[in-house]
């Protein structure tokens, strides 16, 4: 898989870093616009509420500006922005107390639905489809929702943001065979949650 | 590391040479009772699962997001240029102390220029007005006292002669010699 931030992106993410370090908030403003949906998008998935994710964007990138300083230009920003990211979301979780669901709720294996439309307007997905794909989105949610703050970290730096081992491990801040070792538990737990959705994707 | 998953991993990312592939299919199979092509497929669907989730994600108000953001650090730039008073604060105080200090004593330069260049040439000329001018202030309630001012030139000074006081401070009391109904100084 190729690495999340091409060559010639770091190349004008690192300028835009040095403009940002000697007080060019512009420059700050061009990374945030670049990289506010990826970072929003891995802190929902980690937190399920939009309201909560919305803010711990906020405070990531908040964090970021104030750590400008510290960049040294060793790993690539985007990097180190996930690094700031998922520590945020993770502080926030463990504050909150909030601990992946222990079993496999029930509700969630009976979901689903028979079509009942025979006929659908073209160009537009049919309500089964849309219940369908809802159902899906829920079945996903709460399958995450069950891993570790850890585990849900790695799976979804790897299998949403692209990154390769060595950028989990950076971000992460462990070794690539503690990624490895919680990327297949995280894979296999989500793999037994969702077994049937093979047949759907 | 777990040798087992760094294998797993480099399998399903295909990037065993076709040996071993089949040597680590086999142990799958062997060892773990798993079958290969399922497997992958499921672990295929799930990644494709999750990438076509998080596809759906979008930021709420991006627009805003951005605004919200620079607008907090704006603030906190401001606050934080508030919240670092000490220095500027010593540094204007050093600033104002050494400007007075400079200005204090280009002034005595210049006065001291001034006395040798206009005043003291002038002492030298008549050294006889030099340490003669004594200012006194007393207040008396007495509406009949008169002042005469009197030159003595042997003394080479003025005295200021005061009829109708009835007594001076202690003061300036200079000497009991006049001070009989009448006080001079």
């Amino acid at each position: 898989m190729p690495s999340a931030t091409p060559a010639g992106a770091e190349t004008d993410d690192l300028d835009l870093v040095r403009r940002a370090q000697s007080g060019d908030s512009r420059a700050f403003d061009e990374l945030v616009t670049k990289y506010r949906t990826r970072v929003y998008a891995m802190i929902y998935q980690m937190v399920r509420n939009e309201q909560d994710a919305w803010d711990l964007a906020q405070d990531s990138f908040f964090k970021a500006w104030k750590s400008l300083d510290k960049f040294r230009f060793q790993s690539s920003f985007f990097t180190w922005l996930y690094r700031i990211a998922t520590n945020v979301s993770i502080d926030w979780l463990r504050k909150k107390q909030i601990r992946p669901e222990s079993e496999f709720d029930e509700t969630i294996g009976n979901l689903d639905i028979e079509p009942t439309a025979d006929i659908t307007p073209k160009g537009e997905p049919s309500p089964e489809r849309q219940m369908e794909r809802g159902e899906l989105r829920e079945r996903i949610d709460a399958a995450i929702a069950k891993l570790s703050p850890d585990h849900r970290q790695v799976i979804l730096l790897k299998e949403i943001d692209g990154l390769q081992y060595h950028e989990i491990a950076d971000v992460v801040g462990c070794s690539i065979g503690t990624v490895m070792s919680r990327l297949f538990y995280a894979r296999k737990k989500l793999q037994s949650m969702l077994r049937d959705l093979h047949e759907r994707v | 590391m777990n040798a087992f998953e760094t294998r797993y991993f480099s399998w399903l990312d295909g990037q065993m040479t076709d040996v071993e592939r089949a040597a680590f299919e086999g142990e799958l199979v062997s060892q773990h009772a798993l079958d290969p092509a399922a497997e992958r497929r499921e672990q295929d669907a799930i990644a494709t699962a999750l990438r076509q989730h998080a596809m759906g994600i979008s930021l709420p108000h991006a627009d805003f997001f951005n605004h919200q953001l620079m607008e907090r650090i704006r603030v906190d730039q401001a606050s934080g240029e508030a919240a670092r008073p000490a220095a500027p604060a010593l540094s204007w105080f050093r600033t104002l102390g050494a400007r007075l200090a400079l200005g204090g004593a280009f002034a005595a330069l210049v006065g001291l220029a001034g006395f040798k260049a206009w005043i003291r040439p002038g002492l030298e000329e008549r050294p006889e007005t030099a340490y003669l001018a004594e200012v006194l202030d007393a207040k008396t309630s007495g509406a009949d006292v008169t002042a005469t001012p009197i030159y003595y030139q042997a003394e080479q000074a003025t005295v200021l002669w005061l009829d109708g006081v009835e007594h001076l401070p202690d003061a300036l009391a200079v000497s009991d010699e006049h001070a009989e109904g009448e006080t001079g100084f």
